[in-house]
């Protein structure tokens, strides 16, 4: 994604790009660590998915939402939401259906022995999925709203 | 979940309501009360009041007999959510493991946030 | 006490003191640029000395490594916001703060 090299785009300044481009692999890595490590110290899925969207916006900040939202994926973005709530729903009802509660993480124990602690960890990276996705949709939706009303000439 | 709080209260927030700012029209003075209705002024400051009655009847801060502290569930969550899930954070312990079904709910709240704002702003994709 | 335990206390006192002149700053200063620039160079050096302070008196533990990385994110990212807002007002037309445009601009 180089945005100084394609004429008539938002060009922001150095320092924040520079800056962007040195923090965000640390952000990023920061968010993975809050969702990861939620089980053992404080965080878990919805601090670190909204580390993890910051992440998108820091970079819009700093290239432009424009260009940031042609290098999003919109199909990313909806798989991911949808896939969150879908492991989540999967690991609570997979224990239903092998004969437990909703989130009943013994149930499990056939697969892995410590089948409850990985199973919190696969909830928790489902919540931040979801966490994640919603908030760079939401932001990309409230930052470009204007901008497509006014490219398709419709009423808003 | 302070943690909470600060990503989301100083982080996104901010930019979602400043977006909001940029994108809606603000009423002049003369119109700016146009729209409250009596009928929804009632309402809900029926509700904060409801709501406000509550107060003195809560613990002090900090009160270590408080029912929160000292109830059964909370102490049965404390000695026990290390053997029973395997998890050094009680509190993701109780939000992914005891409490999980309420979880689901949340979580499915943000997805159904995101869908909603779709379908208000009558998009068919994010972006 | 020992050099270690007075470096601390200089390190959060002086740290303390740039963080006050901060406050102050914000408070006082007439326009946002001034405010940017007492915001983002006396402001940062206040918390990056107080980080400072901590890294020191937790001494040798995975934290002192946390408190590091927060000294030198602090020291990266609160002058590049500082920058971006000023960025933003000097964007948006804002004319700083002079003696000739006093009246016009309060």
């Amino acid at each position: 994604m180089s945005a100084d090299d394609q004429p008539g785009l938002y060009v922001e300044s150095t320092i924040i790009m520079t800056t962007v481009r040195v923090v965000s692999p640390f952000v990023l890595t920061f968010a993975l660590f809050v969702m990861f490590h939620g089980a053992d110290s404080p965080g878990g899925g919805f601090q670190g998915g909204v580390i993890a969207g910051a992440t998108v916006m820091m970079l819009a900040f700093a290239y432009g939402i424009e260009t940031t939202r042609e290098w999003v994926d919109v199909r990313v973005i909806a798989a991911l939401a949808s896939g969150g709530v879908l492991t989540f729903a999967a690991i609570g009802l997979g224990a239903i259906a092998l004969g437990g509660n909703f989130l009943q993480y013994n149930e499990y124990l056939f697969i892995y022995e410590e089948a409850s602690k990985y199973g919190i960890e696969l909830v928790e990276l489902g919540i931040g999925a979801i966490v994640a996705s919603v908030a760079i949709g939401l932001f990309l939706l409230a930052a470009g709203y204007g901008h497509v009303v006014d490219g398709e000439g419709g009423e808003a | 979940m302070g943690l909470t709080e600060a990503a989301v209260g100083a982080g996104i927030m901010t930019i979602l309501f400043l977006l909001a700012m940029a994108n809606t029209v603000r009423p002049d003075e003369a119109r700016r009360f146009e729209s409250v209705r009596l009928r929804t002024v009632v309402g809900v400051g029926a509700f904060v009041v409801v709501l406000g009655a509550t107060i003195p009847s809560l613990p002090a801060i900090g009160d270590p007999t408080a029912p929160v502290v000292a109830g059964e569930v909370t102490q049965y969550y404390v000695a026990n959510a290390y053997e029973e899930t395997g998890v050094k954070n009680a509190v993701t312990a109780v939000l992914a493991a005891y409490r999980g079904f309420d979880t689901l709910g949340e979580a499915v709240v943000v997805f159904v946030a995101g869908v909603a704002a779709l379908s208000v702003l009558r998009q068919e994709v994010f972006a | 006490m020992t050099p270690l335990e007075w470096a601390i206390v200089a390190l959060a006192a002086v740290g303390a003191f740039f963080g006050g002149v901060a406050a102050v700053g914000i408070v006082r200063l007439p326009d946002i640029y001034t405010r940017a620039h007492a915001a983002s160079k006396s402001d940062t050096l206040g918390a990056v000395l107080a980080l400072a302070a901590v890294a020191l008196a937790i001494q040798t533990d995975l934290s002192t490594i946390k408190a590091v990385f927060l000294l030198l994110f602090m020291f990266l990212t609160n002058p590049t916001a500082a920058h971006a807002i000023a960025r933003a007002a000097e964007d948006q037309g804002i004319r700083p703060w002079a003696a000739e445009n006093r009246e016009g601009d309060p």
